[in-house]
């Protein structure tokens, strides 16, 4: 019996070694296992890496594993785009297990190595049983043609991209997407549309400085371009199916998910506000679709929240947190949040603090909390 | 303490990336050859041929781009006869280039770290 206390113990002492973990890793798999080096990104900075501390946090948690085994089988699936086959898992599971080993020092016992070692190969093998399943049912991604790059202002812009065959996914999904211009890399993005029957889908893509593959999507790709798009990553931010008000605060392009779920929600209405916020008024960029839609539904208000300017007939000053917490009115809704990092933090706990059920709370972030 | 521009980059772009690789494999080859021990290892190989292999391999092991389409490390050596001594003595060579080239500590300690690792993949014979 795997002792996944001693485990998680062992993980946190390599852990803190930081990004020397990543570095040795992927040293040790790409020399040993020159072969499985293309199937990734062309350079590799270890800062970055999620793989690695995935794989000890995962694999470590085996005492959970009926609670992982549907995160790892999206995750076994997920991972046929990046041509991760059954045979590749020996590979990594043999650089995880040097990698221990070499930060381990004398805490790397043959009963520790024997459990980690059980450990992985549970872990592999329901990923790998995934992918193989997954392989019946759908592509290991899909192609789609951008048919339509509308830019927005100087930092967005607005793709509408078709898959070559069916790609099934919810409302308030999100889906990876790589560019042929930046080859095995895969970011998140969110379908700001129910799903339509010409199976097209929107994407809204913020310019990140220096960003890889938001500057590929934003500045360098065309109508005819054709991009890879992976299937959905979480259900993180899917609508329960109940009948409480709906509140919904989103930062930025945190709004493309919500645009998704306000077309869910007008085939079976239930009050629903949205907060969004923006830099400016000019930044919302959706303002007279929403104006239009708000007059022509009842069931649903929008307040934009912008931090510099003056209040205007549906627009606020303040961030989206802020300005709902103002406006009251959270007794016994179910709310989605979804942005940058900072604000879904702050909107969690401000929500808790006006008397929002936490179990009622559903929120994506764009990224990594800042370290 | 990597600064944050550090951060960013991969270990094959902080040492300077493609240039500085095949300097120090340039550099690694001398060595061997000038080394009784294991030259031996080297002589009967066709040089340019090992040394583009040799480069391509150490820039990817560094996070550089893919380069090599060699087997894996194990099969590689399969047969050579290798010892452990010898085995040592080569590391040691590798060790001392990239110290000589200006490699930050973190990156010469995972190296190090790295080939004592694989060490009974390429490994047959204990003397
Ligand atoms: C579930 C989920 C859904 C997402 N949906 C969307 C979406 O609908 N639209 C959208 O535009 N983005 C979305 N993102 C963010 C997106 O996945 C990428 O992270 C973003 O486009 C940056 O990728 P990049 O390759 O351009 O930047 P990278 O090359 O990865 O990063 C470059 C630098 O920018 C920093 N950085 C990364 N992301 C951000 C960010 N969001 N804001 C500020 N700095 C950042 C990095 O730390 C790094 O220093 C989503 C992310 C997640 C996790
Ligand atoms: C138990 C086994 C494994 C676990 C738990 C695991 C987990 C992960 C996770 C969580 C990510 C990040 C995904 C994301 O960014 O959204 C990832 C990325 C990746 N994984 Fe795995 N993985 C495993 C095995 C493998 C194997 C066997 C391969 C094939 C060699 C592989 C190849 C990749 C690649 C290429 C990436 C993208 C890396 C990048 O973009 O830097 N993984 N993995």
């Amino acid at each position: 019996m795997v002792d996944a206390d001693r485990l998680k113990a062992s993980w946190g002492l390599v852990a803190a070694h930081g990004e020397q973990v990543p570095l040795f890793f992927y040293s040790r798999l790409f020399l040993a296992h020159p072969e499985v080096r293309e199937l990734f990104p062309i350079a590799m900075a270890s800062q970055r890496d999620k793989l690695v501390r995935a794989l000890g946090a995962v694999v470590s948690n085996v005492d959970n594993l009926d609670a992982v085994v549907p995160y790892l089988r999206r995750l076994g699936a997920d991972h046929r785009k990046f041509g991760a086959l059954r045979e590749h898992y020996p590979a990594v599971g043999d650089a995880l297990l040097a990698t221990l080993a070499h930060f381990s020092g004398p805490a790397w016992t043959p009963e520790v190595a024997a459990d980690w070692e059980t450990a992985y190969g549970i872990v592999a093998q329901v990923m790998a049983d995934a992918a193989d399943e997954a392989a019946h049912v759908t592509p290991a991604w899909w192609d789609g043609t951008v048919v339509d790059h509308r830019r927005i202002g100087i930092d967005l812009a607005v793709l509408t991209v078709v898959p070559h065959t069916r790609l099934d996914y919810r409302p308030g999904h999100s889906i990876t997407v790589s560019s042929p211009l930046r080859p095995r890399l895969w970011r998140a993005y969110s379908p700001a549309n129910a799903p339509r029957e010409d199976n097209s889908i929107e994407l809204h893509v913020r310019l990140v400085d220096a960003g890889l593959v938001s500057t590929a999507l934003v500045d360098l790709t065309r109508p005819g371009d054709v991009l890879r798009l992976g299937p959905p990553i979480d259900d993180n931010l899917v609508l329960r199916d109940n009948d409480r008000p709906v509140l919904m605060l989103a930062g930025g392009t945190g709004f493309a998910p919500m645009k998704a779920l306000i077309e869910q929600l007008a085939r079976r209405p239930r009050p629903t506000h949205l907060f969004w916020g923006a830099e400016t008024t000019d930044a919302l960029y959706d303002l007279p679709g929403l104006r239009h839609f708000e007059a022509g539904n009842d069931w649903f208000r929008f307040t934009g929240c912008v931090r510099a300017g003056y209040p205007e007939p549906g627009i606020q000053v303040g961030n989206p947190v802020e300005v709902a917490l103002r406006y009251g009115h959270t007794v016994g809704v179910d709310a989605y949040v979804c942005g940058p990092p900072g604000m879904v933090s702050a909107a969690r706990s401000g929500l808790v603090e006006s008397g929002v059920d936490p179990a009622c709370i559903y929120f994506d972030q764009y990224g990594d909390e800042e370290k | 303490m990597p600064t944050s521009e550090s951060l960013a980059l991969s270990p094959y772009e902080r040492l300077g990336g493609a240039p500085t690789i095949a300097e120090a494999v340039e550099r690694f080859y001398t060595r061997l050859l000038a080394d009784p021990q294991v030259s031996g290892y080297f002589t009967h190989i066709e040089l340019p041929t090992l040394k583009r292999h040799q480069a391509a391999l150490l820039s990817q092991v560094l996070g550089g781009p893919k380069a090599y389409d060699g087997r894996e490390l194990k099969d590689a050596h399969r047969g050579m006869g290798i010892n452990r001594a010898d085995y040592d003595k080569v590391c040691e060579h590798l060790l001392a280039v990239l110290s000589e080239m200006g490699a930050p500590q973190d990156i010469a300690d995972s190296v190090s770290g790295v080939l004592k690792s694989v060490a009974d993949d390429v490994v047959e014979r204990d003397s």
